[in-house]
């Protein structure tokens, strides 16, 4: 009852006025007759960050180029702190593009340098920071060779750099920590809380679930183009955690829970060798099925442990996908 | 607006990198290598005068007076001077040519042995010098006293007075007209493919997604255009500056008094081509999305220069024929046809003027056009062909 409350008191805790910083309404973009993002809605609130979470071709980089009017979009609307965003605001923000792409042949400290200039940063300023950012970065030994002799890796703190470098209040990131070794991914994941505590908007998208929860203050999951879910953590875990549950009856045979009513189970980690999973997740689809689930579950005389589950993104993401 | 903050960042952008790089510092010491040899090697053909060649003569009256009097004429010829040689009897005329002492020998007034084929000059010494001694010898049994005589041989050739001064045949001006149709040429052409794989490697590379967000497509053209220009415009001068420079410092070319109007109408005609070229390479570059397809993407647009570098040659030829005059005033050929026929000084005033014009026009409505066609591919990762991006192009509005 007590954790019930408390539940409900989350959920409906009130809202600090915050105005939405970054504001996606019922997006649409069509590539001719394919529907690639449709009625995507999303609020980025100033200084947190928003993790973009979605299988292959789920429409996350198209939302992402939409924000950079690098697609057009068929409907909907995106404002930046509630005015429609235009190539004065776009030059104000930082992208990170899926497809890496900077000048080969130019130098380090150049490229950031000129990147910082094309955002609007006085040449003292845009040198300045451009130093600055590759010492963050910890590429100073490569800063005055041109970009093809550095590793992926350190390429794509170079990448990084120039999408941040000018202090943007909306900061973009399409699959950042793809392709990073374990080193860079921590750098990448400082950087990112770094300028999240600096004050600025993150939106940024990964396959690396758990970076993901690490990182993120909300999380959105885009399915085929739509918005499945999307809320704080805790909110995804919420969604269901009154009937999701877990049950371990090892030795029972497979199909133990067949004829139970409003119960449905979930598609779980691979089974061990024999073949029989330890443990069950099952999402009860009427409140109160749970109960005759725990009966047939004591009849296979095998149960062990019978519980509520509290699923990680990868497991809420996996229930969505499939 | 095309000239804004954007566009001058790009424009920077592209003149120091491409200063920078390795191509363009090779090419400007080649160009200035060659443009220098091109403007010496006059002095250095010229360098060791006229040609010797020696005569051997048999000893005899008329056959040493035949070999003086083309002696004689040879002077001062800075084509081939006569050296003579005497030899007692025929024997030792021949001998002289087969030991290599001689390279003719005169045998008798009209019989000469030679090793090789004499040229025309040294036939005509020859001739006219048998023809003088013919004459001086008749007129000198006739009773006329020498001086006469030599007074009717010393007749020299005519003088030849011009309509148009400046239109005097000097192998100098051809050099100079050469010399701007290369550089135009090379120019136009160098320039135009760094400005398509220019455009083709920032979509390549997909560099492209980073830039737009931060400046706008029109900007990114401009300053493309703008900055490739520039730094060739400041590469011609250096070279028209060393070759001019050496020419006077060897003092190998006598340079016409028309050449600083050359220059300047080079200076023009390199703006007003580069504008046009560039805009149709940039066209090409904005078909296609990868390096490797470029090449066929300008290849109808090299070979338009290359026939205009044909036609440029058959006009130093015949600077004033119906060809020089309608290939001036086409405006794809007109930026290297007409600094020809001006270093030739055969461009009349409005011949310039309505050329000039026919290419400005061109060039605004090719830069319109290659503006839209540039904005409307950029982002695509995609060949696509020209109708096809006209259409998409045009079809927004």
């Amino acid at each position: 009852m007590w954790a019930r409350v408390s539940r409900w008191c989350a959920r409906h805790r009130p809202v600090p006025p915050v105005s939405p910083a970054l504001s996606i309404d019922h997006l649409d973009v069509r590539f001719g007759e394919v529907a690639a993002v449709s009625d995507v809605s999303l609020r980025l609130d100033e200084g947190t960050v928003l993790g973009f979470v979605g299988p292959n071709g789920a429409g996350k980089t198209t939302t992402m180029r939409a924000v950079f009017g690098l697609v057009e979009p068929a409907g909907g609307s995106l404002s930046w702190a509630d005015a429609p965003i235009g190539p004065a605001q776009r030059r104000t923000f930082g992208y990170m593009p899926e497809e890496r792409g900077l000048y080969a042949k130019m130098r380090v400290h150049d490229q950031l340098r000129y990147f910082g200039r094309l955002h609007g940063m006085r040449s003292a300023d845009a040198a300045r920071a451009a130093t600055a950012t590759i010492e963050r970065l910890d590429i100073e030994q490569y800063a005055d060779r041109p970009l093809s002799t550095l590793s992926l890796g350190n390429q794509q703190r170079v990448q990084l750099g120039v999408s941040l470098m000018h202090r943007p209040p909306l900061l973009v990131l399409d699959e950042p920590f793809s392709g990073l070794d374990p080193m860079g991914v921590e750098v990448m994941a400082g950087a990112l809380a770094e300028e999240r505590d600096r004050g600025a908007s993150i939106l940024f998208s990964s396959h690396q679930l758990e970076l993901v929860e690490r990182l993120s203050d909300r999380v959105a999951i885009l399915l085929r183009g739509s918005l499945a879910a999307e809320g704080t953590l805790e909110q995804l875990r919420a969604r269901d955690a009154e009937r999701r549950f877990v049950v371990e009856a090892p030795g029972a045979p497979d199909d133990w829970w067949h004829g139970v009513e409003h119960v449905r189970p979930l598609q779980d980690a691979p089974a061990p060798a024999d073949g029989r999973p330890v443990a069950r997740r099952f999402l009860v689809e009427r409140p109160g099925a749970e109960r005759a689930l725990l009966q047939a579950a004591e009849r296979t005389g095998h149960l062990v442990a019978f519980a509520p589950d509290r699923p990680s993104l990868a497991r809420i993401f996996r229930d969505l996908v499939a | 607006m095309i000239l804004g903050a954007g566009t001058r960042l790009v424009a920077e952008r592209e003149i120091r990198e491409r200063g920078r790089s390795n191509a363009f510092q090779v090419g400007t010491v080649v160009l200035l290598v060659l443009v220098a040899l091109l403007a010496i090697i006059p002095s250095v053909l010229t360098g060791g005068g006229p040609t010797q060649r020696t005569l051997a003569y048999v000893d005899g009256p008329v056959t040493t007076a035949v070999a003086e009097r083309a002696r004689a004429l040879s002077r001062g010829s800075d084509d081939v001077v006569l050296r003579l040689e005497r030899r007692g009897d025929g024997d030792g005329a021949r001998a002289a040519v087969r030991s290599g002492d001689a390279d003719l020998a005169l045998l008798e007034p009209g019989r000469i042995l030679a090793d090789d084929p004499p040229g025309d000059t040294v036939r005509s010494y020859l001739a006219t010098a048998r023809r003088d001694v013919a004459i001086s010898r008749t007129l000198g049994d006739a009773g006329v006293d020498r001086r006469t005589a030599a007074s009717v041989l010393a007749t020299g050739p005519a003088s030849i007075e011009l309509l148009d001064p400046s239109r005097a045949d000097r192998p100098d001006q051809r050099t100079l007209a050469l010399a701007a149709l290369m550089l135009l040429y090379m120019a136009v052409l160098i320039y135009g493919i760094w400005v398509a794989s220019g455009i083709v490697e920032e979509k390549a590379s997909r560099v492209v997604e980073v830039l737009l967000p931060a400046v706008h497509p029109r900007e990114l053209l401009a300053g493309k255009l703008l900055g490739i220009g520039l730094l060739g415009l400041g590469q011609l001068l250096t070279v028209v500056a060393v070759g001019v420079g050496a020419a006077l410092a060897t003092g190998s070319l006598d340079l016409p008094a028309s050449t600083p109007e050359t220059l300047a109408l080079l200076v023009v005609w390199f703006v007003l081509g580069y504008a046009l070229y560039a805009a149709l390479f940039a066209l090409s570059g904005a078909l296609v999305s990868r390096q490797e397809d470029l090449t066929s993407a300008t290849t109808p647009l090299t070979m338009v220069l290359v026939l205009g570098l044909l036609l440029s040659i058959q006009v130093i030829a015949s600077p004033d024929g119906l060809m020089a005059q309608i290939a001036g005033l086409f405006p794809l050929t007109s930026p290297i046809v007409q600094p020809v026929r001006a270093a030739l000084g055969s461009l009349p005033l409005w011949d310039l003027l309505l050329s000039a014009a026919l290419t400005v026009a061109t060039t605004v409505g090719v830069v319109v056009v290659a503006a839209r066609v540039y904005r409307t591919t950029l982002l695509q990762t995609s060949t696509v062909g020209l109708g096809a991006a006209l259409r998409s192009a045009f079809s927004r509005d």
